[in-house]
Parts: structure tokens; C-alpha cells; sequence
């Protein structure tokens, strides 16, 4: 289980004692929601990719307004961040921009995820 | 919980709550978040589902995304809002877009409420006490229109006269608004509160036997004194139930109604012959919408007198029976007390039936002596 002392070495894809605050301190529930977010992640990053390629730019910002809606309620802020980046350009069909972006939202996508694997690991 | 005032810092009490999102992680924090604080929660991924969901399960409160698959949230708003149902769902959207232009959608799409993602503990907290608040007084309304339609459903004689006399009140009172004289007493909010308890007036009447109340001839001189107990019956029920929830402004306001609309400005009415201001205006109010409702219906003792002769003596009773001021008001509003008369007037008998409209008695021409009651006497006040 992840418990809050670990709090302090997590790296700062996300931030596990405000997690665990908006689980009201239920840490199973908080472990629940770590794997599943780690397991939703890969998949949301292929549907994202497939659309970019695809040039469907409205799926693009559904999917990256999916993406930043989640990792907001996860605390993992970066990633929202660079998730709310794409959906603005991809509203915006601002095409040249969007590959930049998304490379951008999968390097946190890989953070988050690897640090995601670590906590599961040392759990 | 001590009262409506009182409802913040409740507990919910296993309310039901719905939560729609297609996102499950959302879902499952949201879901642990209010069973926490004691409601009870179902889910739904989208909004079709919730709609079918809520033909089995009747939540009071839905909290629901905006973007979802199959059925948005807007749409779900929108399709909540026409259902044919007997009670009030409060909607609140939750969504991680924080745009005007959302905002606009979801509102004019029937949403009571609207919340940023990620939702903030405290603040969803707060908005769903205001939800619950909400519910509450509209519990509140049916339960005091229920309260006086179980008085009034003893005798059959009096069809709608409970809808007709709020009504009547209401606009008498908001024609005083606009009056200098009433500028700091009478509100929207005194407005408000007339119109709901204002039924509540002849609630006293589930004390009166029915050899009394039920009686078609005339009263004799003992049951009349019987049947004028209904206000005091009216004012000692409301009266335990303000001390009880002294913060129930409504409470205070049905219970002089109940207890003094039969008082006259001249001081020659019941319970108490109280005199002019001494009778709350609320009273005072209900008084006039009390007798021109009497008049203009047929009851088993007397015929429906037109507007005309009912109006006519209402003006005779200026500074007898009624408060001048409100005679006044009266003559600037009669034709929408018409109006409403016409309206709620589910016998016909006073316009949209003239046959059936008697002319006034010679006994109705200087007194009001048996406009309620079938009387022994008309020296008797009312």
C-alpha cells in the first residue's frame, strides 16, 4: 500500500499527500486510484496519438480535456498542465503546434508513469 | 436538526445523491467523498445511463460532467427538467471547464449549481447544504399547503378557496409594497411569506365538531361560540410549533394570521376584539381576502354574490370591519381580485355562470352578519 510517509520521496509528477487528502485519508482507495490511473495512462496516450496522426483534432481535445480533468483530480499537475496545452491548440487547430505539444504532454506522461511503477513497486 | 436556520452542519441522512461521470476515477473519489458525509450515492457513466438509472433509483441531487459520451451533461439537465416528476431533482455540473460560455449552457439547461474540476472539499460540501436547504423548503411549501388542504378537506363546501385566498392576499399585499406608509414593513419577502401561510388561516377548523362545522341550517348561539374557537385551536397548534422553531419566520406569521383574522378594526371581532393596529397586518390582510372569498362562492347557507355586491361591501365595511388602508388597496387591485376570482373559480357561479349568481340579500346590504357561518342572529359579529 502506498502510505503517506513516502510522501516525501515521491518526485513531483504528482503530489501524494494532497491525494491522499482528496481520498479523506482512505489510502486503500487512494492505492485503488493509482492503479487504475496507471493503467488508464498508455491507453489515453495511444488514443491520443492515433487522433494526432489521424488529424482529428476534435478527439484530440476531447482526450487531452479527459486527460487534464483526471490528472487534476489525481494532483499530478504537470501533466494536467501539459494536457490543458493540447486541447488548447487542438481547439485552436493550431496543427503546428499540436505535435510539439504532445511530445511535451507524453515525456510527463512518461514521468508520471514511472514514478507511478516506482511508489507500486515499493508498495 | 432545530430548525430550517439551523440545516448547515446536518447530517444528510442518506440522501440521495447520483453522480454521473465517465471518467471512473473521478467517479470513485466523488462516490468516497460523499458517503463520507452520509449520503447515499449510485453512479453513472454518462447520461443515458443515469436516466435509465433513475427510473429505479430517485436521487434528490445529481452532480454531474458536462463531456460525456452517449448523453452530455447538459443534455441530462435538459432531460431531468422535462420529466413529469413529483419532486425537485437539484442539479449541480461538475466539469474541469471553467468557461462563461458553460456556465450559460448547463444553467439555461435547468443545472441549480455549477462546479469547477477539481471539485474543492469544503465547497462542494457548502454547495450541497444549499441543495439540501433548497429541497427542504420546498418540502416545507408542500407540507404547510398539505397541513391547511387536511383542515379544509372536512368540509367540501369550500372548493379552492385556499389556492384562491393566498392569491388574494398575495396581490393585496404586494399592491401595499408600493405604499409609503407600508415601505418598511411590507417586503418581497413579507409578500412571500403571506402567500404561503395565508392558507393556513382556518387550520384550526380540525378542532371544530362536525355536528358544528358540517351543520347546514343555522348555528345557534352555542355553536357559533364552538365554531369561533377554530381560531384559537389554529393560533395554540402554530403557536407550539413557533415556540418550538422561534427562527421560522413563516411560523410567526401563519400563527397571527390563524389566530387573529377574524379580529375587525373596530375592535368588534374574535378572539381577543383586538383594535386597528393592534391586529397584525398580516391579519388585517387576510381578513379582506377571507370575506371577498366568502362572498363572491356559494356555500350550502348562501348564494354567490357578484364582485359588484361583494365589492360594494367591502367599501360599506371601511373602518368597521376592515382596515381602511387595506379597503383602499382593495379598490386599486379589484380587478385583478376579479380576475383571480374567475380563474380559480372551479364551480362557475360568480361570472362565468350569472344565472347562478344571486342578488345580494337585504341582510348582506349593511353588515357582514352570516357571510361565514349560517347565524341565530345577526347581531352576532363574525
Amino acid at each position: 500500500m502506498l502510505a503517506a510517509s513516502h510522501a516525501l520521496a515521491m518526485p513531483a509528477s504528482f503530489d501524494q499527500i494532497k491525494l491522499l487528502e482528496r481520498c479523506m485519508g482512505n489510502g486503500a482507495l487512494m492505492q485503488k486510484l493509482l492503479v487504475e490511473f496507471l493503467k488508464s495512462l498508455p491507453i489515453e496516450k495511444e488514443s491520443l496519438e492515433e487522433a494526432v496522426q489521424t488529424e482529428d483534432w476534435s478527439s484530440v481535445a476531447r482526450i487531452s480535456h479527459k486527460m487534464r480533468g483526471t490528472a487534476l483530480n489525481m494532483c499530478a499537475k504537470p501533466l494536467s498542465d501539459a494536457a490543458l496545452q493540447v486541447e488548447i491548440v487542438a481547439r485552436a487547430i493550431q496543427m503546428d503546434l499540436v505535435e510539439h505539444r504532445c511530445i511535451e504532454l507524453n515525456q510527463h506522461i512518461e514521468m508520471l508513469m514511472n514514478a507511478l511503477t516506482r511508489e507500486a513497486s515499493k508498495a | 436538526m432545530t430548525g430550517i436556520s439551523s440545516l448547515a452542519g446536518s447530517k444528510p441522512n442518506g440522501l440521495k445523491v447520483m453522480i454521473v461521470d465517465d471518467d471512473p476515477i473521478a467517479l470513485e473519489m466523488l462516490a468516497n467523498f460523499l458517503q463520507v458525509a452520509g449520503y447515499n450515492v449510485e453512479l453513472a457513466s454518462n447520461g443515458k445511463e443515469a436516466l435509465e438509472k433513475m427510473r429505479h433509483y430517485a436521487p434528490r441531487i445529481v452532480i454531474s460532467d458536462v463531456d460525456m459520451p452517449e448523453m452530455n451533461g447538459v443534455e441530462l439537465c435538459r432531460a431531468i427538467r422535462n420529466r413529469q416528476s413529483i419532486q425537485y431533482t437539484y442539479l449541480i455540473l461538475l466539469t474541469s471547464h471553467s468557461d462563461s460560455d458553460s456556465v450559460l449552457l448547463g444553467l439555461d439547461a435547468g443545472a441549480d449549481d455549477y462546479l469547477s474540476k477539481p471539485f474543492r472539499h469544503e465547497e462542494l460540501r457548502l454547495r450541497l447544504e444549499g441543495g439540501r436547504r433548497l429541497l427542504t423548503l420546498e418540502g416545507r411549501d408542500m407540507m404547510i399547503f398539505s397541513l391547511a388542504k387536511l383542515a379544509e378537506s372536512r368540509d367540501q363546501d369550500t372548493g379552492t378557496h385556499l389556492e384562491r385566498i393566498r392569491e388574494y392576499s398575495k396581490v393585496l399585499a404586494t399592491e401595499l409594497m408600493s405604499w409609503p406608509k407600508f415601505e418598511h414593513v411590507v417586503d418581497a419577502q413579507f409578500v412571500e411569506l403571506i402567500y404561503l401561510t395565508s392558507p393556513l388561516h382556518d387550520v384550526g377548523k380540525v378542532g371544530i365538531p362536525d355536528s358544528v362545522l358540517l351543520k347546514p341550517g343555522k348555528l345557534t348561539p352555542d355553536e357559533f361560540e364552538v365554531m369561533k374557537r377554530h381560531t384559537l385551536i389554529g393560533g395554540e397548534t402554530l403557536s407550539a410549533s413557533a415556540q418550538a422553531y422561534p427562527e421560522a419566520s413563516f411560523l410567526k406569521m401563519a400563527l397571527d394570521i390563524a389566530l387573529k383574522h377574524h379580529e375587525r378594526w373596530d375592535g368588534t371581532g374574535y378572539p381577543f376584539q383586538l383594535k386597528g393596529e393592534d391586529i397584525p397586518l398580516s391579519a388585517r390582510i387576510v381578513a379582506v381576502a377571507d370575506v371577498y372569498d366568502a362572498l363572491t362562492t356559494k356555500r350550502v347557507y348562501k348564494p354567490a354574490f357578484t364582485h359588484e355586491n361583494a365589492a360594494d361591501i367591502i367599501y360599506k365595511s371601511r373602518g368597521s370591519h376592515f382596515d381602511p388602508d387595506l379597503v383602499d388597496a382593495f379598490a386599486k387591485v379589484e380587478e385583478q381580485m376579479r380576475c383571480i376570482r374567475y380563474e380559480l373559480d372551479e364551480c362557475s357561479v360568480a361570472i362565468k355562470k350569472p344565472a347562478a349568481v344571486s342578488p345580494l340579500p337585504i341582510q348582506f346590504e349593511n353588515n357582514l352578519a352570516g357571510v361565514f357561518y349560517p347565524r341565530c342572529s345577526p347581531s352576532h359579529p363574525l
